[in-house]
């Protein structure tokens, strides 16, 4: 008798003896004797220790984070503060989750707790130890929602930040959402963001994952590698996160439609025949749609594309066709009629990245051979994450097949964001939206992998072997998503310094910066006028390490602004050491230089950040 | 797989208390809206009001089992229903968070009131009502291109008749949906009458137009 294809239920049950359970248990070793002491436990407590050990593991993480100084982080970014108590605590929670989905009978509840602990370490410390909105795109978005709320309109031809007025959907939600709800801005809201969307992709994704399989361990194991392997950073406040998730729910519910949506009796439309499950579930996918063309660029463009992999498969057969053509419609009538401002200043850009793959793929990565060499740990580990995760999906897939399971559906729906790479750039960020789009479904075959089958009985060494993989996971997560952390936070010190900027700098005014990286652009941001020194051609650059003040003051001494300033902060040091925009130290030394020169005068300064004025010297030239 | 199954859709099996519950919840922030009222904290009743309780006044509507999929989709259609009404304020020049959180509230409390009606009338005519709403939604699209504001005659014109053609298209596909097989052999879907070639061929041109003034 051997303890392979054995399940924990085979073993025996609480009727046996003392001895006769010291005698087997010795028999099939310690491991196995642990196994057989859970079995044999009353349901409350076999399902109850996993729920109270989720729970510690999240009171270790908490305590372990208690003593932790987010201003020593490294190149490495939070990940280098986490101590070694964090990482247990995470392998806790792994090893509880694996074991209690082992169980057939373990309650749905408890499941569900595990999944939203992990959210809840790895999205929710962020926020909860910095205290200030993270990722400076996050506060560009902060600015839009700032400009409705002030302005009740949008300004479509805006010369900054353009494309937000232009799909304004989210950014007009959340103005609505901060004015209903009396409080002063959108920054409370954007902070907890990330968490938040996070469960609700979950949420998504077990929509889909329901549809593609009854296994409900599947289910549930799709989820947490989805949470595992979510690492491309799109869950800050922004319309992608958002319009991401209502994707995956027009996703899912094309997928499986919705038991009980077939309503549409209406006198007029009793005489048609068959129309009640359609205009039900055409309502509520349009309606979904709508937010998802009015909020964002690419998401119409992902969601069609899901849906059209449906229709190719013929999964999709309530609908179908005639759902595409809408969906097409409105995109193409927002794109054209209402966003047009936009694509005026942009079709260049647009048109030329058609077809151009190979430099569409070449723009998502960061210069290894510049960045720091924490961030080239960074990036490796960002790849090998992206690629077991796509193995394990390759390995899933080919033992659903061998099970007897072909999911044609599924697999189109995991190639089905492909197409855009060869379309867009999409500034950079193509690749990583791919993934993104990609994720939940390689989730759902990479959770394959272990269990393909819903007949699949897990052998005993399978579940600590899954849960090692769990593991591994999170580690990559954790330095995937955590390692750019020293640029992507922004000490309150910086936050005080840009509040200055904003309550003091006149309408007019040009703001200067070594980079984007600080907390721009959310209040007022309109009435100013910005460059990045990033920005300067080569030439400028290399003119700009011999000669800061000479480089700096002709671009501020231009008449037409009041007054300019220049802002160097640490996180924008940080950016530069990390990705090696410009040289190293650059802006430590346009600083010294700028403190030096009569040019420029210091109007505010704490340890993160100093903002400098150029002096104008009334009559001529400062 | 989940299949349809027809006896899952009887009226009867709607529970009364989501409405009720909803409904007081909807009545709660219309109060802590109008009165300031110190025990319950305004930011966090009306958060929870605008994440759930419109799409649930819709979803609720329907005789959806799963209580998760239930909320699911009323937080999904709640965000959608927001950003509807907030940017059909916006777009035509209304901006008010007071009146768009009425329309909300008035949405929700209507939601309610028909799930209560739904045992006594036919559920079907009451859900068609909810679902007229939402199928006109993605109304928001030709509306924020019709207000739009255009530079020149062409630019104008090509753009009214090209949302109007886009509009009427869209009614004949969303029609397509209503009917289908044909009711005989030969017989024309919507989508095969030439009335469908022509609002194509006058959409397409219109965009056309629209595009090359992106140059």
């Amino acid at each position: 008798m051997t303890g392979r294809g054995r399940r924990l239920e085979d073993f025996p049950t609480s009727r046996a003896s003392l001895s006769g359970l010291l005698k087997s248990a010795l028999s099939w070793g310690p491991f196995i004797s642990a196994w057989r002491l859970v079995s044999l436990a009353p349901p409350w407590l076999r399902f109850g220790w996993p729920a109270g050990t989720a729970l510690v593991a999240a009171a270790v993480w908490a305590l372990s984070l208690a003593t932790v100084d987010v201003t020593k982080m490294s190149d490495l970014g939070l990940v280098s503060l986490l101590p070694a108590t964090a990482y247990a605590s995470l392998a806790l929670l792994t090893a509880s989750f694996f074991v209690a989905l082992h169980f057939r009978q373990t309650p749905t509840f408890v499941l569900l707790l595990h999944v939203v602990v992990l959210i809840a370490l790895i999205h929710g410390t962020p926020p909860a130890l910095y205290g200030t909105l993270r990722y400076s795109w996050a506060w560009k978005h902060v600015g839009i929602v700032d400009y409705i709320q002030r302005h009740g309109a949008v300004d479509p031809t805006i010369g900054y930040l353009g494309a937000y007025h232009n799909w304004p959907g989210f950014f007009a939600m959340v103005a609505f959402l901060v004015g209903a709800l009396g409080v002063g801005d959108a920054l409370g809201i954007a902070i907890w963001s990330p968490p938040v969307f996070n469960l609700l992709f979950v949420g998504g994704l077990l929509l889909i994952v329901k549809a593609l399989t009854p296994d409900r361990r599947l289910l549930w194991l799709s989820a947490w590698i989805f949470a595992s392997a979510n690492w491309v950073g799109q869950d800050y406040f922004s319309p992608q996160a958002m319009s991401y998730f209502l994707h995956l729910v027009v996703v899912g519910i094309c997928l499986q439609g919705i038991p009980g949506v077939r309503p549409f009796r209406f006198t007029a439309m009793r005489r048609l025949p068959g129309n009640d499950d359609r205009i039900g579930l055409a309502a509520i996918i349009l309606a979904l749609f709508t937010f998802i063309v009015v909020s964002h660029q690419l998401t119409p463009f992902m969601t069609m594309l899901a849906v059209s992999a449906l229709v190719v498969s013929r999964r999709f057969n309530v609908l179908g066709l005639p759902l595409l053509m809408l969906m097409g419609l409105l995109t193409a009538t927002w794109a054209v009629y209402v966003a047009a401002p936009f694509l005026r200043s942009n079709i260049y850009w647009v048109v030329s990245s058609i077809f151009d793959l190979f430099g569409n793929l070449d723009s998502n990565f960061i210069d290894l051979s510049k960045a720091s060499e924490g961030q080239r740990f960074v990036a490796t580990v960002d790849r090998v994450l992206t690629a077991s995760v796509m193995g394990l999906a390759i390995l899933g897939c080919v033992r659903r097949f061998r099970g007897g399971h072909f999911d044609l559906t599924g697999i189109l729906l995991v190639l089905s964001p492909l197409p855009m790479l060869a379309l867009n750039s999409y500034g950079g960020e193509m690749v990583f939206r791919v993934y993104f789009f990609a994720l939940p479904f390689a989730a759902f075959f990479a959770a394959a992998s272990l269990y393909p089958t819903t007949s699949t009985e897990a052998s005993w060494w399978a579940t600590p072997a899954a849960a090692a993989v769990g593991v591994a996971l999170l580690i990559g997560l954790t330095i995937a998503y955590y390692g750019k952390d020293r640029m992507y936070y922004f000490t309150p010190g910086e936050v005080a310094a840009a509040q200055y900027l904003t309550e003091n700098a006149p309408a007019g005014s040009l703001w200067v910066d070594g980079t984007w990286d600080w907390p721009l652009q959310y209040r007022h941001y309109e009435i100013y006028e910005y460059f990045s020194l990033v920005k300067l051609p080569k030439e400028a650059k290399e003119r700009l390490e011999a000669d800061p003040v000479g480089v700096i003051s002709g671009l501020m001494q231009s008449r037409r602004y009041p007054q300019a300033y220049l802002i160097i902060t640490r996180s924008q040091k940080a950016e530069v050491e990390m990705t090696g925009v410009m040289p190293a130290g650059s802006l430590d030394l346009i600083e010294t230089m700028l403190r030096r020169s009569s040019l420029f005068q210091v109007i505010f300064e704490n340890k993160d950040a100093v903002i400098f004025r150029m002096v104008r010297v009334s009559g001529g030239s400062p | 797989m989940l299949s349809y199954e027809k006896d899952l859709f009887r009226s009867s099996d709607a529970p009364l208390s989501w409405p009720l519950v909803f409904g007081v919840y909807t009545v709660i922030t219309c109060i802590v809206v109008l009165v300031p009222f110190a025990a319950l904290p305004r930011p966090l009743v009306v958060f929870g009001f605008l994440a759930v309780c419109p799409g649930m006044a819709l979803i609720g509507l329907t005789h959806i089992e799963s209580a998760s999929q239930r909320l699911l989709l009323a937080v999904a259609l709640s965000i959608a229903l927001d950003t509807v009404v907030a940017g059909a304020l916006l777009y035509a020049g209304e901006w008010s968070a007071t009146r768009g959180l009425v329309i909300l509230i008035s949405i929700s409390l209507g939601g309610s009131v028909l799930q209560v009606l739904q045992y006594k009338l036919e559920a079907g005519n009451a859900v068609s009502f909810a679902f007229v709403l939402l199928a006109i939604t993605p109304g928001l699209v030709p509306f924020a291109a019709l207000v739009m504001p255009r530079e020149t005659i062409l630019d104008t014109v090509s753009a009214f008749f090209g949302v109007l053609a886009g509009v009427a298209l869209g009614t004949l596909i969303l029609k397509e949906q209503l009917q289908p097989v044909p009711a005989h052999k030969g017989m024309k879907r919507p989508l095969q009458h030439p009335t469908t070639l022509l609002l194509a061929a006058i959409f397409a041109s219109c965009t056309a137009i629209q595009l090359s003034r992106l140059w």
